[in-house]
């Protein structure tokens, strides 16, 4: 009997810890939130949209460009072309589709359902760029089947002309809801860390964006000219209504240019081949010291414009606007126009980096009258100087101008002929990333094959071809 | 126990031999305890070759009657290894017995503090002398386990001082958990993450929390293999256990043992460097020397034969600058030894004390203990503190009560390592040799003075003014510090219900604090304007076990125990963290200098309830059988989901006491086990639902990320992981058979298991294409297979008169496989590089390295690219190698004369890949020996297939010759940088094997004649080495080094801290 008596006991002890397994909000992380404010997520989308365009893929591009060259560790591999489904895996991952794309999804989603137009106005917008950004460097890319999480493990990808197609198509959505009235009230201004929540700016900045991407597809149709003419009518007008990214004087937050300098000291430096051509170029000090050749100025350094920690990284610059506009002018025969707006281009570049008046005067008078050239050399000419006026703030476009017209001409690496660089031209594109092809594998042989017999770096991509 | 043992024995014996025959003469002596020189009762003294015996009495003390001749005494007792003294004309023997860990009463210590023989046991443990752990002289304990326990490996991640090391039970089982074993002290699990942030690729090594344990107050330690063995404790024993049980005190006079130890550490293998190029490289197709000041990273500039100074005032060289010979002043250039000539003698000084004793009510013991250790690096050390009171006390006849608290202090000063441009050995294995880093000065000398790596105008003195950090200014500079404030403690109590009832309860406390500083002055490589991280982690793991032990004889044959209880645990863990740039003033260590400031704060809390039970049952004492459970309730799986049960069963069959074989003359022990069990795991923390992280601006690789706040606003962004409120808990299932067995009463012995373990629905956190928005997602998906082979072989060759040769090997085969992933994921990174990490992979085993190789036709041969060189392979990344051994063992040999002992452990480890990314970046700067060896080579024809236009292989075999390093192809063209920074990782696949003598140990018991003049009751004196001999095939460092420590990626060597090796002396004295 006594014993039965310590057997209850044991039961009911038991019994007791059974039930008692409810642990309420234990398990719920009391450092993150389940939600969050649009205002909260806009400021993060849009630094990420810069962090993009001054980051990896500028200087992968600024390489190829000849504007940089890698001196050193893994960047003289780019220099070299040594260039694998590595070198570009982290931009996808966490920079495109896994940052600014997935914010702009949340942010679209959310704006919808708090009627909040300005939100998701703004959102499209980075979507269109985010795509714009991808497929001028990988051509189809995942997009209508994307973000769907579990519903849609395996995105297929959308053709690169499809991309471009949807960048335009978000874009007049954007512009359709930033016209909207402001029911919801405009971003805070806090949030909207470019243009302060003014609507009216970022459907200017739209309609900038795409002027672009017609460009883009100029050599596909030409009647992509006159559709980016029409969209820079209603674009900014000025250097300083364009959509300036500034970044902060502190170290932890400045231009990625800055960061990359103190991360990567000496690894990349300014090509010496780019600092001959700025000879006689106001803005050469304010690129470099001149000695560039090893061990001089290299890409992070103080004191240079378009690297120091408060570089701006601009979405579209008024200066790239004014050269899409004097190359489409050209190509739709306007050559007058063109000359004027070339000289627009090149003044602004100027005005924008604080050249003196007489400087930058004195280098405009020296340049060529393209309305007396053939429209090939006048592409050249607008070529050869937009290759200066968006070093450091262009690079990818800068890339996509070379791959779309040939020009300024360029010589490749001599040892840049590679395995999948058999031709050892200029690299047409980046190899897509490894994690896609760990990932979606199926989804990514598809998209290669749909552009090209193989998967190298001298396949042009059908927008540039 | 024992003395209970001794006593029954005693009385047993005494009955037996109550009788002793007249003889002619009489001998008598004490027979004491060679351990701590205790005297012991109940021995048995047999007069060889007759019934002629008696036992020792209370004081240990014995009185026999032999013949004339005198004859052979035979002291033999459970326990203590038998000795057989020649009488000769002596009238008075006493002697000191030493335990014997072959003999079957070797007791263990089981789950939840169960003391049980080793005999009676199911499943496979096997304890670990508190000597052979002590003797090894680590300062981690884990290291001291190193190579003494089958099943068991121990890989350090270097020879720094305070540097984790990774243990693993049994391979790896879990991608993303732990796999690290459970530590239990004295009943209280522990905890034994790594300090910091872990060890990442870059950073310090940081401890792994079991460095925190004091060797000195263990006395005993147990290592639980499967899961029949931990599933008492539950989920948190899913990678085996460490039982710790501490020194206490012993009723009797206060006995103080004092100990203290010195050892010397250096450096023990360093990669090969070449002493013929100078610092440049070809520009416009010749050699050229370009010094520090024009940041020149690379060594492929002229012959070194080639240079001469040229007596130049220059900041960089006393010498000069570097011209071409006949153009200077005569002085000719010259190599340094810069590598050798950094690494210093490091030293370890530890001193122990102890004072123990008590009556028959309680009993103490307090000990106090401090290791001091200074690196093989200028500037590295790390101390540790411990203070231990540990008291039991017998409240009534039935109430006991006891407790014991552990105070430690631990930290010092830690070097940034592996890839990090202010990293000692990056800064140091990519010098040029024609740099004399320490400016004429060596070690600490150089370290300690300023010009050595200061320039007068501020600047940094280094061989690339400063795009890296000189080994010297790093360590002058970039200081890491670290303190620890830990107690561990626990209260129990313990209350005979009924004879064959008694329960108990513990709860024990494992509280710390650790307290970082790293701190990057002005002007260094990586923060120019410097950086402050202050880092402060508060955890507290509370363990309370509630306990009934039933053990009952229901009959003669049948004897039944068990044990029923409930187990809640909790640990809440807080972090916050300041990280400080740009600063005001430099040298100044404090926040306030920084103008920016970034807070981060994180909290991890879990609670798990359990109930278990456990019945034993015994028959005739030669079959037992064991069935286990234990249902838990984890506070960390979806809440309507959080159960789950998990069954052991176990079978112990001795065939020699069943078929009456038992002391055998050949055979004298034999048993044979099996069992069968499972262990669930949870999930990780906060992974059933989704959140809003505070937003960074990433993705870059090579940059800082840009985090929030920021630019005046703060910012989020939803997560990239995916929740999962359907988790259920994973499940691990094991078996294990084995046998146990003793010939020639002991003198050899083999005890071997196999075991297979699968592990199913494992929590992990699925690679997905981000282009779903998500990059992973929380899922129940793969399985992998953990099988091997461990053997245990003991034996005593020679036993004659006062010498003997004792022989133990442990002998460890594992494969830990992956069978299958989550459908559609083939690969889970672990750790490493976006070039060569650590994975898991489907079809391939645990921790396999990746990255990139060169192409291959389908017969295996290289296809060659127009230009003569391989291409490198197009279809991407892929498997290279096995990190893991295939297998390990360790040899001891003992050579025991009188109070001699010589003892020489020997380390075996076959096969383990290793990607040497230190040698390929050494061979992309030209400062190996191999690109100084080979860089000449000229006209080389690789051995291949060429490629076609498209790069697909043809049957056209290469005949293409091509120059290794010919200056008219500039930088890029040369062999080492063709294929980009530090090669393809296939090019750096080493194997990992080696052979070393871990420990060699020679120490000399003083005679007691001796020390009873001095009121001592023992003293022993040592000297020993650790690492004295290496042998191994691999090109870099020691093998033994794992970059990311105690985390989960295994195989990577990029710039990682060498090991070291040891000699020291140790005086170990009980008064």
């Amino acid at each position: 009997m006594k014993n039965l008596k310590y057997i209850l006991l044991l039961t009911l002890g038991f019994t007791v810890s059974l039930s008692s397994c409810e642990y309420g909000d234990e398990n719920i992380d009391p450092t993150r939130q389940a939600d969050v404010q649009l205002n909260l997520i806009l400021p993060a989308a849009l630094t990420q949209t810069a962090y993009n365009q001054s980051g990896a893929a500028a200087r992968l591009s600024g390489i190829l460009m000849q504007h940089f060259s890698g001196f050193d560790a893994q960047q003289n591999d780019l220099e070299n072309y040594v260039i694998d489904e590595n070198a570009l895996n982290n931009f996808w991952n966490f920079g495109l589709y896994g940052g600014v794309m997935k914010d702009a999804v949340v942010m679209i989603e959310k704006g919808i359902e708090e009627e909040q137009p300005y939100y998701v106005g703004i959102a499209k917008i980075l979507m269109a760029n985010a795509l714009g950004t991808g497929t001028s460097i990988f051509g189809d890319m995942p997009y209508t089947e994307a973000f769907l999480g579990t519903e849609n493990l395996k995105p297929g990808y959308d053709s690169q002309e499809s991309i471009y197609n949807s960048i335009q198509t978000l874009l007049s959505e954007a512009i359709t809801e930033l016209s909207k009235p402001a029911v919801g009230g405009g971003p805070a201004a806090g949030s909207d860390l470019i243009f302060d929540g003014d609507a009216a700016k970022w459907i200017a900045t739209a309609h900038a964006l795409k002027a672009r991407y017609f460009m883009h597809l100029q050599k596909v149709n030409n009647s992509n000219a006159s559709s980016a003419l029409t969209e820079i009518a209603s674009a900014f007008t000025s250097s300083a209504n364009q959509p300036d990214f500034t970044w902060d004087a502190a170290s932890a937050f400045s231009n990625p240019y800055a960061l990359f300098g103190r991360g990567r000291p000496n690894t990349l430096v300014i090509n010496q081949g780019f600092v001959g051509k700025l000879s006689g170029d106001p803005r050469e000090d304010l690129i470099t010291d001149g000695d560039a050749f090893y061990g001089g100025a290299t890409i992070g350094d103080g004191g240079f414009f378009w690297t120091v920690n408060t570089a701006p990284s601009p979405l579209i610059s008024y200066t790239e606007l004014k050269f899409i506009e004097a190359e489409a002018l050209v190509r739709t025969g306007s050559a007058a126009a063109a000359q004027t707006a070339f000289v627009a281009a090149v003044q602004s570049s100027m005005d924008y980096m604080g050249v003196a008046a007489a400087d930058a005067a004195t280098y405009i008078g020296n340049l060529p009258d393209i309305s007396t050239l053939s429209p090939t050399a006048a592409v050249e000419a607008i070529m050869n100087e937009s290759y200066v006026a968006l070093y450091g703030q262009a690079e990818l476009e800068v890339w996509v101008n070379y791959r779309r017209t040939g020009f300024p001409a360029l010589t490749p690496n001599p040892n840049g002929v590679k395995g999948n660089n058999p031709s050892g031209v200029i690299p047409r594109r980046i190899t897509y990333p490894q994690n896609e092809r760990t990932t979606n594998a199926e989804s990514l042989a598809a998209a290669v094959a749909n552009q090209g017999q193989n998967n190298n770096l001298d396949v042009p991509l059908w927008a540039f071809k | 126990m024992k003395k209970f043992l001794q006593l029954s024995f005693m009385l047993m014996f005494a009955f037996t031999f109550s009788e002793s025959w007249a003889q002619e003469r009489t001998v008598s002596g004490k027979v004491t305890s060679i351990e701590d020189g205790t005297s012991l009762p109940g021995v048995n003294v047999v007069l060889k070759g007759t019934t002629t015996g008696t036992v020792t009495d209370v004081d240990g003390n014995y009185r026999l009657s032999v013949p004339s001749d005198g004859g052979t005494l035979v002291f033999s007792f459970i326990g203590l290894a038998t000795e057989e003294i020649a009488v000769g004309a002596r009238s008075v023997i006493d002697i000191q017995m030493s335990p014997d860990v072959q003999q079957l009463s070797e007791v263990v210590v089981t789950a939840v503090g169960i003391e049980q023989n080793k005999r009676a046991l199911g499943y496979s443990v096997q304890n670990v002398a508190a000597d052979d752990i002590v003797n090894a002289r680590e300062t981690n304990l884990v290291n001291a386990l190193n190579s003494k326990v089958a099943g068991v490996s121990v890989v350090s991640s270097s020879g720094s001082p305070g540097a984790s090391s990774n243990i693993r039970i049994r391979g790896n089982t879990s991608i993303n958990g732990s796999n690290s074993p459970l530590f239990v002290i004295d009943g209280v699990p522990i905890d034994n993450s790594t300090g910091g942030q872990g060890n990442g690729t870059g950073g310090v090594d940081n401890s792994n929390r079991a460095i925190d344990i004091n060797s000195n107050d263990i006395e005993s330690l147990t290592v639980l293999k499967g899961a029949s063995a931990t599933v008492l404790y539950g989920i948190r024993a899913a990678n085996g256990a460490i039982i710790i049980t501490t020194k206490k005190g012993k009723s009797g006079k206060a006995k103080v043992n004092f100990n203290t130890s010195l050892t010397f550490d250096q450096v023990n293998k360093l990669p090969e460097f070449q002493k013929k190029y100078a610092q440049g490289r070809p520009v416009g197709g010749v050699n050229v020397w370009r010094g520090p000041e024009t940041l020149e990273g690379n060594t492929y500039g002229p012959a070194i034969a080639d240079l001469e100074f040229d007596g130049s005032d220059y900041p960089y060289d006393v010498n000069g600058r570097l011209v071409p010979k006949g153009t200077g002043n005569g002085t000719p250039a010259r190599a340094y030894d810069n590598t050798e000539n950094f690494f210093i003698t490091g030293l370890t000084w530890d001193k122990n004390i102890s004072v123990s004793g008590g009556n028959e009510k309680s009993t103490y013991y307090l000990s106090f203990g401090n290791l001091t250790t200074s690196g093989i690096v200028p500037n590295s050390e790390w101390e540790r503190t411990t203070t231990k009171i540990t008291t039991d006390t017998k409240i009534t006849d039935k109430l006991t009560a006891g407790m014991s608290a552990t105070f430690s202090n631990t930290g010092g000063s830690r070097l940034q390592r592996g890839s990090n441009i202010s990293g000692v050995a990056l800064g140091l294995y990519r010098n040029t040799t024609t740099f004399d880093a320490g400016n004429g000065k060596t070690g600490q000398e150089a370290a300690d003075d300023p010009t050595t790596y200061q320039l007068p105008d501020g600047s940094q003195r280094s061989y690339r003014a400063g795009v890296y950090d000189s080994p010297y200014w790093t360590v002058a500079k970039n200081q890491f510090d670290d303190n620890v404030n830990r107690i561990i403690g626990n209260v129990n109590l313990a209350y005979d219900i009924t004879p064959w009832l008694k329960a108990t309860y513990r709860v024990g406390l494992d509280h710390y604090t650790d307290r970082t500083k790293g701190f990057a002055d002005f002007g260094g490589a990586a923060f120019p304007t410097g950086t402050i991280v202050n880092l402060d982690r508060n955890r507290t793991d509370i363990n309370s076990d509630l306990l009934f032990i039933i053990n009952k004889d229901i009959n003669e044959d049948l004897n039944v125990s068990a044990v029923f209880g409930h187990n809640y645990y909790t640990f809440d863990s807080y972090l916050s963290e300041d990280i400080g740039t740009d600063f005001g003033s430099p040298g100044f260590s404090n926040i306030s200098n920084a103008a920016t400031v970034v807070t981060f704060e994180e909290w991890d809390r879990k609670q798990i309830n359990g109930v278990m039970g456990d019945i034993k049952l015994e028959y005739k004492n030669f079959l037992f059988l064991n069935v286990t459970g234990r249902n838990d309730w984890s506070s960390t799986l979806p809440e309507d989901n959080n159960s789950f049960f998990y069954p052991a069963v176990a079978l112990g069959f001795d065939f020699t006491e069943a078929f009456g074989l038992a002391n055998g003359p050949v055979l004298s022990y034999g048993k044979l086990r099996g069992s069968w069990g499972q262990v669930g795991n949870d999930a990780p923390l906060y992974v059933t639902s989704n959140y809003f992280n505070s937003a960074t601006a990433t993705g870059d690789g090579f940059i800082a990320a840009v985090g929030f706040p920021a630019f005046g606003t703060n910012a989020f962004e939803r997560s990239n992981v995916l929740g999962n409120d359907k988790l259920k808990a994973e499940l691990t299932t094991t078996y294990e058979f084995g046998g146990d067995f003793k010939f020639f009463n002991g003198r050899f012995g083999f005890d071997y298991t196999y075991y297979n373990s699968e592990t199913v629905d494992q929590i992990i956190n699925i690679n997905i294409s981000n282009t779903t928005g998500f990059g992973g997602s929380i899922a129940n998906a793969g399985t992998i297979e953990n099988k091997g082979h461990e053997l245990l072989i003991t034996g005593t060759p020679v036993k004659v008169g006062d010498f003997s040769w004792d022989v133990e090997v442990n002998f460890t085969q594992y494969e830990s496989l992956v069978k299958e992933l989550a459908p559609g994921t083939d690969r889970i990174f672990l750790a490493g590089f976006t070039s060569a990490s650590s994975n898991v992979i489907a079809g391939k085993p645990y921790g396999a390295i990746y990255g990139n190789a060169f192409q291959r036709d389908d017969e295996g041969r290289l296809v060659i690219g127009p230009n003569g060189w391989p291409n490198v392979d197009p279809a991407g990344d892929r498997y290279l190698g096995d990190p893991n051994p295939d297998w390990i063992a360790g040899i001891r040999n003992t050579f025991s004369f009188k109070g001699f002992s010589l003892s020489a452990l020997l380390d075996i480890r076959q096969g383990g890949a290793v990607w040497n990314g230190t040698g390929g970046i050494m061979h992309t700067f030209g400062t190996s020996k191999k690109s100084g060896d080979e860089r000449e080579i000229r006209g080389y024809v690789f051995d291949g297939v060429l490629a076609d236009g498209d790069g697909n292989p043809t049957e056209t075999v290469n005949n293409i010759p091509v120059d290794f390093a010919n200056p008219a192809d500039g930088i890029a063209g040369n062999k080492w940088n063709r294929y980009g920074f530090g090669g393809l990782v296939e090019e750096n696949m080493e194997d990992g094997s080696w052979i070393r003598l871990r420990q060699l140990t020679l120490s000399y018991q003083i005679p007691s004649s001796i020390l009873e003049k001095l009121k001592i009751s023992r003293a022993s004196f040592s000297v020993q080495g650790r690492n004295l001999w290496l042998k191994t095939e691999y090109t870099g460092i020691d093998p033994e080094t794992n970059l990311t420590g105690a985390d989960n990626g295994i195989g990577l060597d990029y710039f990682n801290m060498p090991n070291t090796k040891s000699y020291g002396a140790t005086l170990n004295v009980t008064f």
